[in-house]
């Protein structure tokens, strides 16, 4: 199930808050409600799947006690079999057919188990291995199967993050609060998201999807010409950020619905200025997660010897890029912005180009490059789409597709253009600056009706049946 | 300042919360039934233990929806206001005359087409010795090259490559064609009065204009005079009656009237009176029987005129319920004139019925359904007709118009 869906808007979830909020006199009992919720959510996409999970929560919820309380040898013994069997289940569903198809390259004969990857599974086990390494930290005691349970199956950010790490949350279980103010922020929070997904996402990811199977079909029969693979490349450059945010501030959203603050996922990724920066404000739960439990733990910057601190970065770049799909696309995507981030470090990127102009569009033009790398099937798809960006595949300039693309959709891009920069945020500010001022009353009367209007619109799309591709089946 | 800040986003989630409770509510009455029954058809699909497949029930919800018209209106009209030329990510395209069109980026080459014209060939071989004769009709895309107003860049489907081999290739195999493009527009018809806009068949008057043609060919062709007073062909047979703001086709029903526009629908009826017996039947088996003069027995007038809705029937099923299965008309007054079985889609149906009153049996058959109820292959074996006309839509073209007479 999705959130951007009827079943989930119209069924799902007015059942789960109506019975969550009837249950308020106890919170186990909510605790307990959200847990079976979340996993008969999960079981509705994946029946035969949701196994795995409940089987990855009493494995880690029992690891997690292992690794408490003994001796160091014992729980640093425990806490390797924790990581050895969740990186094990991960392993075999997500990468053992890539790896074994990578190896019959070498004439290894071509084995494929076939198995499906269960959705979300990238996202819980790095939640599983959080809630472990912080109880082997102590900066968590061990929760009951049940707490564990909701912690990584909790639905809201179950498919698509955040990635939430327990020591952020492990109070949050037991103490949160519910009020009235958190549910209105959490409305407005989810149903911008919804709109973020289905206007905006939606709408470029039918661009995308067209524009980047053209360009396999060969330019003898179809050609990419270099505005049309323009369109194509910002057009994801856009629909990732927006279905990615979308689904983090849904999943934000519905969780202060239930008392559960999470972190922000997304800080304006398309404002930075540097591959540095970028990574600062893209997908932050990731490299929350990757920062604390892979690169502080081997040292981290603290390295006296430079190579050492070379080598962390990359391997949590390699990480990174292999977390998000078993294809040698992703793991080349991640090793060229660990050549990027390195290469920022190694001239003093911040000293030599100050020009805030120049430093942005750099970094968007290498975000939005490898932006199709990440997005092409593979390798080869991906080498043909750039040689038509840069025009040298024979494909020509000039296309009338894309100017059509860009005409029909022109509301669509601007909104999408402006909404990536803090337009929201600083007109806020400027808001609660001038907090009495007529633009402020105005607002403040209009904002119901807009994200009424917002609200009624995103159902109509759902209504229509337009396209509405769920795109994170990689992880 | 923070007082209003929550103030609105409260005002806000109270709307959202009574919408949300409230339509949720609605829906679960209104598609109780539906989504119950898709749940059950699922559950006996697997083990006590399993969970059911989703697809289907979220699928069913979708369909399902209470008050769905009015938000593919919403969406629609969204659309409209942005100025858009297309809908639903390039599921049609509208053109300078505000009509629908099927749209297309690509199309797939069809390496069958050959096979499919030397399927109607052997049907042809097999049917020779009854002296059985075969013809094969093209109706007219909606979408015709060089003469469809359409903005630049805008991914027409366009058939005319298909058609063009389809046709060469009956030629080539010596099956007799028309093709119906060349007869549209003409001077009686413009592309407006030709096709429906919110609908992918052409309007009963340029059937009846087909219709015309068609007797005209037979006539051309293989000499047959199945109208040698031209009473029928003639215009004094049928007299137009326009229903205004009736019709609104398949296509605008998928995008929404605002988008399209609800249209005026002309039928033609008959001058005459006529006496024929219909027997017809549904994909599921369900067996109609109609007798009694061309209105009673050949048109569905009453449904038609008494339908209010826009969204629920198209006025186009005036002519023989648009589209079954399986028809066998039988025409009372005219028992010694030709017979012809029609292997068709829903293009022509008008056809047939202006058909009708010229020969003494007219059959026929659906040929894209899939069903058991009926052997193509045996049915044209085993039944005698004088012609075998086989029509396919352009958009038509493919495996399911000629599953029959493989090699």
């Amino acid at each position: 199930m999705i959130f951007a869906s009827l079943a989930f808007l119209l069924y799902f979830f007015p059942v789960v808050f109506l019975v969550y909020h009837l249950l308020f006199f106890s919170r186990p009992l909510q605790n307990c409600w959200l847990l079976i919720a979340s996993l008969l959510f999960y079981a509705w996409g994946e029946p035969v799947y949701v196994l795995i999970m409940i089987g990855s929560i009493l494995a880690n919820s029992l690891f997690g006690k292992l690794v408490t309380g003994r001796s160091s040898s014992a729980k640093r013994f425990w806490l390797v079999i924790s990581a050895i069997a969740n990186l094990s289940v991960l392993f075999v569903f997500k990468y053992l057919d890539f790896v074994l198809e990578s190896l019959s390259i070498f004439g290894v004969p071509k084995i494929q188990t076939g198995l499906t990857l269960p959705i979300g599974i990238s996202f819980f086990t790095f939640q599983a291995i959080s809630y472990v390494v912080d109880c082997y930290r102590g900066d968590t005691t061990p929760e009951n199967p049940f707490y564990v349970g909701l912690y990584i199956a909790f639905f809201p950010q179950l498919i698509a993050g955040p990635i939430v790490q327990f020591n952020s949350v492990a109070d949050q279980i037991r103490n949160r609060r519910v009020n009235i103010d958190l549910i209105a922020i959490g409305v407005c929070r989810f149903t911008c998201g919804l709109a973020k997904k289905i206007l905006l996402a939606n709408t470029f990811s039918a661009i995308v999807d067209n524009i980047f199977s053209w360009s396999l079909i060969g330019s003898d029969k179809l050609q990419v010409p270099v505005m049309l693979a323009w369109v194509g490349s910002i057009s994801y450059t856009l629909q990732i950020y927006y279905d990615f945010s979308g689904y983090s501030d849904m999943a934000i959203g519905l969780a202060l619905m239930f008392g559960f603050e999470y972190s922000e996922n997304f800080n304006y990724p398309y404002s930075a200025d540097s591959m540095t920066d970028f990574w600062r404000r893209w997908h932050i739960s990731l490299t929350d997660w990757f920062r604390d439990y892979v690169y502080i733990p081997l040292g981290g910057n603290r390295n006296r010897n430079q190579d050492m601190m070379v080598r962390n970065m990359f391997i949590v770049w390699l990480l990174t890029g292999i977390w998000h799909g078993a294809n040698w696309t992703f793991i080349f995507w991640g090793l060229a912005n660990f050549a990027l981030i390195l290469g920022e470090r190694f001239i003093d990127y911040d000293k030599r180009v100050r020009n805030p102009i120049i430093r942005h569009v750099l970094c968007m033009l290498m975000v939005n490059f490898l932006w199709v790398i990440f997005r092409a099937d593979n390798l080869y798809q991906a080498g043909i789409f750039l040689r038509n960006m840069l025009g040298t595949n024979n494909n020509g300039f000039y296309s009338d597709l894309a100017i059509l693309y860009l005409r029909e959709n022109a509301v669509f891009f601007i909104a999408g253009v402006i909404f990536a920069k803090p337009v929201a945020r600083k007109f806020n500010e400027r808001l609660f600056k001038f907090a009495g001022s007529v633009e402020n009353v105005i607002f403040s009367v209009m904002y119901p009706f807009i994200m009424t209007f917002l609200l009624v619109i995103c159902v109509s799309y759902l209504a229509m049946g337009t396209y509405n591709p769920f795109i994170y089946f990689n992880f | 300042m923070k007082k209003k800040y929550i103030l609105r986003k409260k005002i806000f989630a109270v709307i959202f919360f009574i919408m949300l409770f409230s339509f949720s509510g609605v829906n679960c009455i209104s598609q109780r039934k539906e989504v119950q029954k898709a749940l059950t058809e699922e559950l006996s699909k697997v083990h006590a233990w399993q969970i059911p497949e989703t697809s289907n029930i979220e699928d069913e919800i979708t369909e399902e929806l209470a008050g769905k018209m009015y938000f593919i209106e919403t969406y629609s009209a969204l659309t409209e206001v942005l100025n858009k030329k297309e809908i639903c990510n390039y599921r049609y395209i509208k053109d300078e005359t505000g009509t629908l069109q099927y749209s297309s980026f690509y199309r797939e080459d069809d390496d069958n087409i050959p096979e499919y014209a030397m399927r109607v060939r052997r049907m042809a071989d097999a049917v020779k010795a009854q002296d059985t004769k075969v013809l094969m009709v093209s109706a007219p895309a909606k979408y015709l090259e060089g003469k469809t107003p359409l903005r630049k860049g805008l991914p027409a489907n366009d058939t005319t490559a298909a058609v063009n081999e389809l046709l060469y290739y009956m030629n080539l195999y010596g099956i007799k064609t028309l093709d119906l493009r060349e007869y549209f527009p003409n001077d009686e018809l413009t592309l407006s009065q030709t096709f429906f806009r919110s609908d992918h068949h052409w309007t009963i008057p340029a059937a009846y204009y087909a219709t015309r043609i068609l007797v005209e060919k037979l006539f051309s062709e293989f000499g047959e005079n199945l109208d040698p007073t031209g009473y029928y062909t003639g215009r004094i047979s049928y007299t137009p009656k326009t229903f205004k703001n009736i019709m609104l086709g398949s296509t605008g029903r998928n995008t929404g009237a605002f988008y399209v526009g609800v249209e005026n629908f002309t039928a033609l009826f008959p001058n005459f009176i006529g006496d024929f017996r219909r027997s017809s039947m549904a994909a599921d088996g369900t067996e109609y029987y109609t007798k009694g003069n061309f209105a009673d027995a050949l048109m569905n007038i009453e449904e038609v005129a008494a339908e209010d809705n826009i969204y629920h029937v198209s006025p186009y099923t005036m002519y023989l319920n648009e589209l079954r299965t399986y028809e066998s008309i039988t025409n009372k007054e005219k028992p010694d004139a030709p017979s012809i079985l029609f292997l068709r889609d829903s293009y022509f149906s008008p056809v047939i019925v202006f058909m009708a009153p010229m020969c003494s049996q007219i059959d026929a058959i659906y040929i894209m359904e899939e069903t058991d109820k009926i052997d193509i292959e045996d049915f044209i074996v085993k039944n005698h007709f004088d012609y075998i006309i086989v029509e396919v839509n352009p958009y038509n073209i493919g495996e399911e118009s000629f599953n029959f007479f493989y090699d």
